[in-house]
């Protein structure tokens, strides 16, 4: 497959996977930009036996994570010069409702909600709630994508479930 | 209970539609992928320096290791002959 023939099949999958992670056009464009940048570099080395869905979407995830661990650095840094700096006290990189476009109209509100706790898990617990609860997967093509055995990941979401609640009640008292 | 509660909770992500990019994406991406092609050195040069270096780093050590020979022999010959090793004229102990 080439390159462009790859851009054509996934790039929908790409976008709206890093959409999930970070609940912004913007931030999930420079995502996908930085996933296909990856792929064109690393498309020799690609190795058959695997499945390009399974692959791309690896790379995706870590892209995802990596691009949201650096977003934090650089808050905390803005958080920091700006209590040295009085002048800079907007914090850049902070946004409390998401623009995820995929999002109905009517369900914005109760999907902001649910993103502010899915946000709070863990790597692991958030990526196995996206994969499951948003794009659908079954826990066997999970285990693929995450390089886990199923049982591994039927734990996994429980606990992201367990937290959920835990975050919930803490929060909501539900 | 606890997961159906969840479970109800999280209902409203099966709602979410799948979204388009930019048509303009594939653009940005072929820019992108140019502009490290650019940015990287090539292959030659990073074999170069890191020779370069190691031969720097190799004389260095060559350098060091020879002169600490050779004001050994220096001090063991002005031994021998009653010859004080440095220039002082008169000690002071």
């Amino acid at each position: 497959m080439t390159f462009i023939e790859l851009y054509n099949t996934y790039n929908k999958q790409v976008f709206n996977t890093a959409l999930h992670y970070v609940q912004n056009i913007e931030d999930a464009e420079e995502i996908t930009q930085d996933v296909f940048v990856s792929i064109h570099k690393s498309l020799d080395s690609f190795q058959e036996n695997a499945k390009y869905s399974t692959w791309i979407h690896r790379i995706t995830i870590n892209k995802s994570l990596d691009y949201i661990k650096a977003k934090k650095a650089k808050k905390r840094f803005a958080f920091i010069t700006s209590l040295f700096h009085k002048d800079e006290i907007t914090i850049k990189y902070d946004s409390i409702n998401s623009n995820h476009p995929g999002i109905i109209i009517e369900q914005k509100e109760a999907t902001d909600r649910i993103f502010k706790y899915i946000n709070q898990l863990s790597d692991n617990q958030k990526t196995v709630i996206i994969l499951s609860k948003i794009e659908g997967k079954n826990q066997k093509e999970i285990a693929e994508i995450m390089n886990l055995t199923v049982k591994a990941v039927e734990s996994l979401l429980q606990r992201a479930k367990n937290n959920l609640q835990i975050n919930l009640n803490k929060n909501e008292g539900i | 209970m606890k997961n159906q509660n969840i479970e109800n909770f999280l209902k409203p992500l099966e709602n979410i539609e799948i979204t388009e990019p930019s048509p303009y994406l594939y653009t940005r991406i072929q820019q992108k992928i140019n502009q490290v092609a650019t940015m990287q050195m090539p292959i030659k040069f990073i074999w170069a320096l890191g020779f370069t270096f190691s031969l720097i780093v190799l004389i260095n050590v060559l350098v060091i290791i020879n002169k600490s020979k050779e004001t050994k022999a220096e001090y063991n010959l002005a031994n021998q002959m009653n010859l004080l090793p440095n220039n002082h004229l008169y000690s002071y102990e």
